[in-house]
């Protein structure tokens, strides 16, 4: 069985450091993995030149740099004392802010989003 | 034609539709699982433990949350040129942000539903409410996270399918 106090601190900062990093490519321009699916290749860059997908990359750069800050938080609890209610009440809500505004970011931001469609090849056929 | 050779060129596609059957039949289980599992920790809440059962739906919830999040992550290069750059994108824009907030939901979650699994096992609600705060926001956001993604899809998949 796992100590609660380190379990309890990795999955605060772990998961905080994932929702930062995911939102990060709102902010910051940083060269993550992205496949191209008409070129079935995977290329590393900010913005590729034709249709990408930059999904599966945000999410692995998230998932790395929550499990290294998961990792760091672990060994700094080692030695902690016993998790204490009010800090488990403190780091839910911290939680739950920051949940709330990384959804709410992604919400705001992709509403009013004006898609660019792809040009129509000569062989597609609506079904 | 140049554009039948880009329309082979798409991973997967010979067995997109076969893939989103079985991410929605993952789906299937995963609400039930998180529904169940919030029930669950909302019984913790008030003081009843019925502690094997939300280890049960816990990790119920864990397996299937990775396998339709995989399932969908394989079946989505076919799936963002031929659903939704050459048609969501024109025809119903608000389908493509839709499912773009759905895929970004759907990660998200991730760490959330991994620290149920891991808390739901290292943990004893009863003898020790410490960590109840954490383990009821993470089944309520998951849960909701969940119906959301569901019913998104159901009504992405309505105005065009695979």
């Amino acid at each position: 069985m796992l100590r609660l106090r380190s379990l309890h601190d990795a999955l605060l900062f772990g998961t905080i450091t994932f929702f930062v990093c995911y939102a990060a490519p709102f902010f910051v321009t940083i060269p993550l993995p992205w496949y191209l699916p008409l070129s079935r290749v995977w290329v590393f860059t900010t913005k590729p030149a034709e249709l990408g997908m930059g999904w599966y990359g945000q999410t692995l750069f998230a998932t790395f740099a929550g499990f290294a800050a998961a990792a760091l938080a672990w060994v700094a609890a080692r030695n902690a004392p016993t998790l204490s209610a009010a800090r488990s009440r403190g780091a839910a809500i911290v939680l739950f802010a920051a949940a709330a505004a990384v959804m709410t970011l992604y919400v705001v931001e992709l509403v009013p989003r004006v898609p660019k469609p792809e040009p129509i090849p000569a062989w597609y056929q609506p079904r | 034609m140049p554009g039948e050779a880009a329309r082979q060129l798409i991973v997967f596609e010979p067995i997109a539709r076969w893939l989103v059957v079985l991410h929605t039949a993952g789906a299937i289980v995963l609400i039930g699982a998180s529904t169940h599992h919030f029930l669950i920790a909302l019984g913790y809440v008030r003081g009843v433990y019925k502690q094997r059962l939300g280890r049960i739906y816990a990790a119920t919830m864990f397996v299937t949350y990775l396998v339709t999040y995989v399932l969908g992550a394989i079946a989505y290069p076919p799936f963002r040129y031929h659903v939704r750059a050459l048609f969501l994108d024109r025809y119903a824009p608000w389908a493509s942000n839709l499912f773009d907030i759905k895929e970004h939901f759907a990660s998200l979650g991730l760490p959330m539903v991994l620290g149920i699994f891991l808390l739901s096992r290292s943990w004893e609600p009863k003898r020790d409410r410490v960590a109840l705060p954490m383990y009821a926001l993470f089944s309520t956001i998951v849960c909701a996270i969940v119906w959301f993604n569901v019913f998104s899809g159901l009504i992405i998949a309505l105005e065009k399918g695979m």
